[in-house]
């Protein structure tokens, strides 16, 4: 068995939380991106609630990645932290429609850049971690087996 | 107790050997999956823009707009997808063109460009100021939905405008009722606000001391003339007359937004239409390939089943119906992808063409779903029918013997 048979679930996690911090910070882009900002009373420039999905992102993003880094070192340990990568997928979904909603106007651009990329994100990183969870469960069942 | 063990048909056969190789049936499955995606994804886009134009254009009312010679671009861009302009006219336009023969009914609108708002996050928005007695656009809805018209206070949102109803909006320090929200059109009315032109001109008189900036209108102009023809099928003639007798206007007829937004979505087609050209040819070699693997590798169990009686069109149809099968599967996971893949980018994607779109019935959806599944069905199936029927040919005691 060579390595990436061995090991594809946990870096196809890995791949994925990296991917989501770089693609959510360098190519989706949210309302401050684009110079977009919100006056406050006082006179003073402030970001939009989108910046903070952003945020919020990128933490769910790096925490995914640990969970691949996890996967790699303790293959034991891998359909649960699978199944626990597929709810952070879910949580990614639910930043942005949810959590911490973007901006309300439908055509603003975090409506047309970030939400749709995290959710796709999000979908992509829940399917992988149930296929993976379901691989590990084989894999157990078949070593239980022998 | 146990369920009597039946013999495997050709469905359970089917369905136990692409279980038997779980890696390789769901490459291909992802191999058609994307393919249909993007043909399914194609085929909403285009349906839906079309749409929008018939849905837009008659909402508008009118068969011919007379604007400013320089601002037919901007009216195009404002019709299509609602961007905010502002362009006047002398108002004594409106008259000039109810003149010209062939003219049956004419309605003045006033266009007005806000200011950003300074919360999250309203925009700028398109404000059209409508004549109440003579307009095409808003007073059939208006009489339709309220049953009254609206009073000078009051407003109309188009159904991308984010407000509450009942609820209030403040345009340059004037502050305006919303009296309802008018149906979708997919094109730039649904992000406009309609309100009296006379209202317009008060919001403009207040402006001076209520507003950050004032909003300046010329007394009495129009932005645009719509107009209604005795005879809309002329409408291409009708454009050149109004265009020669006014001077100073251009007239745009609803053929040449239509034909524009054409233009629009053969721009997008040209870079969509290759990736699913090339992806539709990338299944198909692959399918081709898996199924030539597939069948030399069941050259025996091919030559026993023509042993024991079956005939070639059932060891074909075996072969086929699990190329089908496979084929089915990704074209439905392909239609399902390609829906909410759309649904998803759906803005980005017409913002960045400027093209306008409203959904179709979920009738119209599902069976465009069923074409794409039944058209990977076939397409696999048409794929693995050649090498299946090779192996199906031959006898069955040198398919037993061949090497897979």
């Amino acid at each position: 068995m060579s390595f990436l048979s061995r090991n594809w679930r946990g870096l196809s996690v890995l791949v994925l939380g990296v991917g989501s911090v770089l693609v959510t910070h360098f190519v989706l882009k949210d309302c401050a991106d684009v110079g977009h900002m919100m006056k406050t009373a006082s006179g003073m420039s402030a970001p939009m609630r989108c910046f903070y999905t952003e945020r919020a992102v990128d933490v769910v993003g790096g925490l995914v990645a640990v969970m691949g880094l996890v996967m790699l070192w303790q293959r034991e340990a891998s359909r649960a932290v699978s199944a626990a990568a597929a709810a952070a997928g879910l949580v990614l979904i639910a930043i942005p429609l949810w959590l911490l909603p973007t901006c309300p106007d439908g055509m603003m651009e975090c409506n047309l850049s970030l939400k749709p990329g995290v959710i796709m994100l999000g979908v992509v990183i829940t399917v992988v971690g149930l296929a993976a969870a379901v691989q590990s469960r084989r894999i157990v069942n078949t070593e239980a087996s022998a | 107790m146990s369920r009597p063990v039946r013999g495997p048909g050709l469905v359970r056969l089917t369905l136990f050997n692409l279980l038997r190789k779980p890696g390789r049936s769901s490459t291909a499955v992802v191999a058609v999956m994307l393919a249909a995606a993007t043909v399914f994804a194609g085929a909403l886009i285009g349906t839906g823009v079309q749409h929008a134009v018939r849905v837009g254009m008659g909402r508008l009312g009118a068969d011919l707009m007379v604007v400013p010679r320089g601002a037919v671009s901007a009216t195009h861009t404002a019709l299509v997808m609602g961007e905010p302009v502002a362009f006047y006219m002398d108002g004594a336009v409106a008259g000039q063109v109810a003149a010209v023969p062939g003219v049956k009914s004419v309605s003045g609108q006033t266009y007005v460009e806000t200011l950003a708002s300074a919360a999250c996050c309203t925009g700028r928005l398109f404000l059209i100021g409508f004549d109440p007695a003579t307009d095409l656009t808003v007073q059939p809805w208006l009489y339709r939905a309220l049953g009254r018209n609206l009073a000078p206070d009051e407003i109309l949102v188009g159904a991308h405008v984010l407000t509450a109803i009942p609820g209030t909006m403040k345009f340059f320090g004037t502050e305006f009722q919303v009296a309802g929200q008018l149906d979708p059109t997919g094109m730039g009315m649904d992000e406009s606000v309609f309100l009296p032109a006379a209202s317009v001109a008060a919001m403009a008189a207040n402006s001076v001391t209520l507003a950050e900036k004032p909003l300046a209108i010329p007394p009495g102009a129009v932005s645009a003339v719509m107009v209604r023809l005795v005879d809309p099928t002329q409408d291409d003639a009708m454009a050149a007359k109004i265009a020669a007798a006014v001077p100073g206007v251009a007239a745009i007829t609803g053929g040449q937004v239509s034909r524009g937004v054409t233009r629009d979505l053969a721009n997008l087609m040209s870079w969509l239409l290759p990736i699913a050209g090339g992806v539709l040819l990338v299944a198909a070699l692959l399918f081709g390939l898996l199924f030539s693997a597939i069948t030399a590798e069941r050259a025996r169990e091919i030559g026993l089943l023509r042993a024991i009686g079956a005939t070639q069109f059932q060891a074909v149809a075996a072969l086929v119906g699990e190329a089908a099968l496979l084929g089915a599967i990704g074209g439905l996971a392909g239609a399902g992808a390609g829906l909410g893949l759309y649904s998803l980018f759906q803005k980005a994607l017409l913002v960045e063409f400027g093209l306008p779109f409203l959904w179709p019935d979920a009738l119209q959806v599902a069976a465009m779903g069923v074409l794409v599944t039944a058209g990977a069905a076939l397409l696999a199936a048409a794929t693995a029918a050649w090498p299946a029927r090779r192996i199906a040919r031959l006898e069955p005691h040198f398919a037993i013997h061949a090497r897979g």
